[in-house]
């Protein structure tokens, strides 16, 4: 039972590069979907559940991203190679503006004041017509080739979110357990004696939300090579919520969980949608039967499980 | 050599007056007790020296420096270090993780995003090290919550040591203590090196008389007296508002 943990990340691992490519392109396409969200939502959970800090405006920066790399490429013909890190760089300055007036509050008005941002960037994508095609989208845009393989034939695609997706979990996971990552997590405990024994809380808050809205950004720029079409939807404050529920659904305080309740919120979504309009329903469903009886959502409670199983905790 | 110079200082909320312009100064290396009954005011001026209240008007000064207002973390970096009343932890962490980052934040290296904090050894040992010095061996990995009340506040102490302060306050040391636990944190702070000085706000008057060398009495934010046990002893005033009083 000692590799129990190791064992399920490896049939996962088989699964994702090896079988699933074989499904066929709706299927594929789905798990790619859930890759990108699932880097999304992972990128949410390091501010909710790394640094303690609840956001409700994540998905501007993941708007501000699929916007940048559509932009480049529709109206000025840049690659998406070029695209995918300055829409990262755009999204990092963005989060660390919108950061320096948030982070000086907490909860909340936090909470609020991050919601008021991403809609004003949501009212930017509508009002800038020229740029952003307004309420039309903006769409036409071309997957760029990788090693002179284009990403619209075959798996290639899958593969780069795959890849993409891989390395953001390693990327994370070394974050978490750095020392600049025990630093957020001392801010999620206690805010105030972080402060008393020396660390400026505000400034390590606003490199927190930073690197979380650079994660969100490539999360973004994957979502306009896989789209290939973006519109105002993915800035508006319902993609901010729908993160935050992926991301308890799955649990915050692991790195996986919100990744896993990007997957669960999409496949339902996938599933039930195609057998009934309520499909927000059964997941409501899901959401409350997972916050009421299993508080650290459920990926948190399936890792505790095993750990106890495996007889680790001691 | 004065460390720490209170001028005037006043604190307001509205109408309620916490602190009356009060004058302080300590020298390096003195034990000083503040004492004074319930809402006189003690634990403001502390708050007040170390950042997390900012004064309506007056001036505190450490080493000469101005540091009035100024942010806790920059004050606590410039050598003054704290505990708090009410047990101030980092409940999800273990024992020695709560010390681990009190160190840090005095080591630096806060920017490293990639390489392991585990792999920190030397932190670790000066973590281990410090727990030694407020007599927590045992349990280093225990949850802060698995600790009993009187060994968390040691723990408060072993934090607020790592920042290796010039200064130390300590709110209540031994508040809601059992009498043995007690006479283990008296012998606590009785074996800080003699080059950290001592402000303290103690109620246990036997705490006070052990340790103190001086004390200074606040009633109703105002500073009624500063001097020696004796001169407190002594002292009419300090008689009637709290010794003899209500006590």
């Amino acid at each position: 039972m000692k590799y129990t943990r190791e064992a399920c990340y490896c049939v996962v691992a088989v699964l994702l590069i090896a079988v699933v490519p074989w499904t066929g392109s709706y299927f594929t396409g789905v798990v790619s979907e859930v890759l990108i969200y699932g880097i999304f939502a992972m990128s949410l959970g390091l501010l909710i559940g790394y640094t303690g800090m609840m956001s409700f405006g994540h998905a501007a920066f993941f708007g501000i991203a699929a916007y940048t790399v559509a932009i480049l490429g529709v109206q000025f013909g840049w690659s998406g190679w070029i695209g995918l890190p300055i829409a990262v760089a755009v999204s990092g300055a963005a989060a660390a503006l919108v950061g320096l007036f948030c982070v000086r509050v907490s909860g909340i008005p936090f909470l609020m004041l991050t919601m008021a941002f991403s809609q004003l960037f949501y009212s930017i994508s509508l009002q800038w017509r020229t740029v952003t095609g307004g309420s039309d989208g903006l769409s036409g845009f071309e997957r760029p080739t990788l090693f002179g393989l284009s990403l619209d034939s075959g798996n290639s695609l899958y593969y780069l979110i795959l890849v993409s997706f891989g390395m953001v979990v390693l990327l994370l996971m070394k974050l978490v357990r750095s020392p600049l990552g025990s630093i957020f997590v001392g801010i999620r405990d206690n805010e105030s004696r972080m402060r008393a024994i020396g660390y400026p809380v505000r400034w390590f808050k606003l490199v927190s939300f930073t690197i979380a809205g650079m994660i969100a950004g490539f999360a973004g720029g994957l979502y306009a090579f896989f789209n290939t079409y973006v519109s105002s939807d993915i800035l508006h404050w319902s993609l901010s919520g729908d993160v935050i529920v992926m991301a308890v659904l799955g649990g915050v305080q692991t790195i996986l969980g919100p990744a896993i309740g990007a997957g669960i919120f999409l496949i339902l979504k996938n599933l039930v949608s195609s057998h009934t309009a309520y499909w927000m329903f059964w997941i409501g469903v899901v959401f409350i039967a997972t916050v009421m009886f299993m508080r650290e959502g459920l990926w948190g409670f399936a890792a505790r499980t095993i750990e106890r199983l495996s007889g680790k905790q001691g | 050599m004065t460390l720490l110079q209170i001028e005037h200082v006043s604190k307001a909320f509205g109408e309620l007056v916490v602190t009356k312009d009060a004058c302080l100064s300590v020298p390096a290396g003195e034990r000083h007790v503040i004492i004074g009954p319930n809402g006189a005011g003690k634990s403001s001026l502390v708050h007040q020296i170390t950042g997390q209240l900012r004064p309506t008007s007056g001036a505190i000064k450490f080493k000469g420096r101005d540091i009035t207002g100024a942010r806790p973390d920059k004050i606590c970096q410039w050598g003054i270090g704290r505990t708090f009343q009410k047990n101030n932890l980092f409940r999800s962490l273990s024992v020695r993780e709560n010390v681990r980052l009190a160190v840090q934040a005095k080591c630096g290296g806060w920017y490293q995003p990639l390489r392991s904090a585990a792999s920190r050894h030397e932190q670790h040992r000066r973590a281990d090290e410090l727990l030694e010095q407020v007599h927590l061996t045992e349990g280093h990995k225990r949850s802060v919550s698995a600790l009993s009340y009187g060994e968390q506040r040691q723990l408060e102490i072993a934090i607020a040591l790592a920042a290796e302060p010039e200064l130390l306050l300590l709110d209540e040391p031994t508040s809601g203590m059992s009498p043995a636990e007690t006479e283990r944190m008296i012998e606590l702070i009785e074996e800080l090196p003699g080059s950290i000085t001592l402000l303290m706000i103690e109620h246990d008057m036997k705490v006070v008389f052990s340790l103190a060398q001086r004390i200074t009495v606040l009633y109703y934010g105002a500073i009624l007296l500063t001097g020696t046990k004796q001169e407190v002893q002594q002292s009419e005033r300090v008689r009637e508002v709290y010794l003899g009083g209500k006590h």
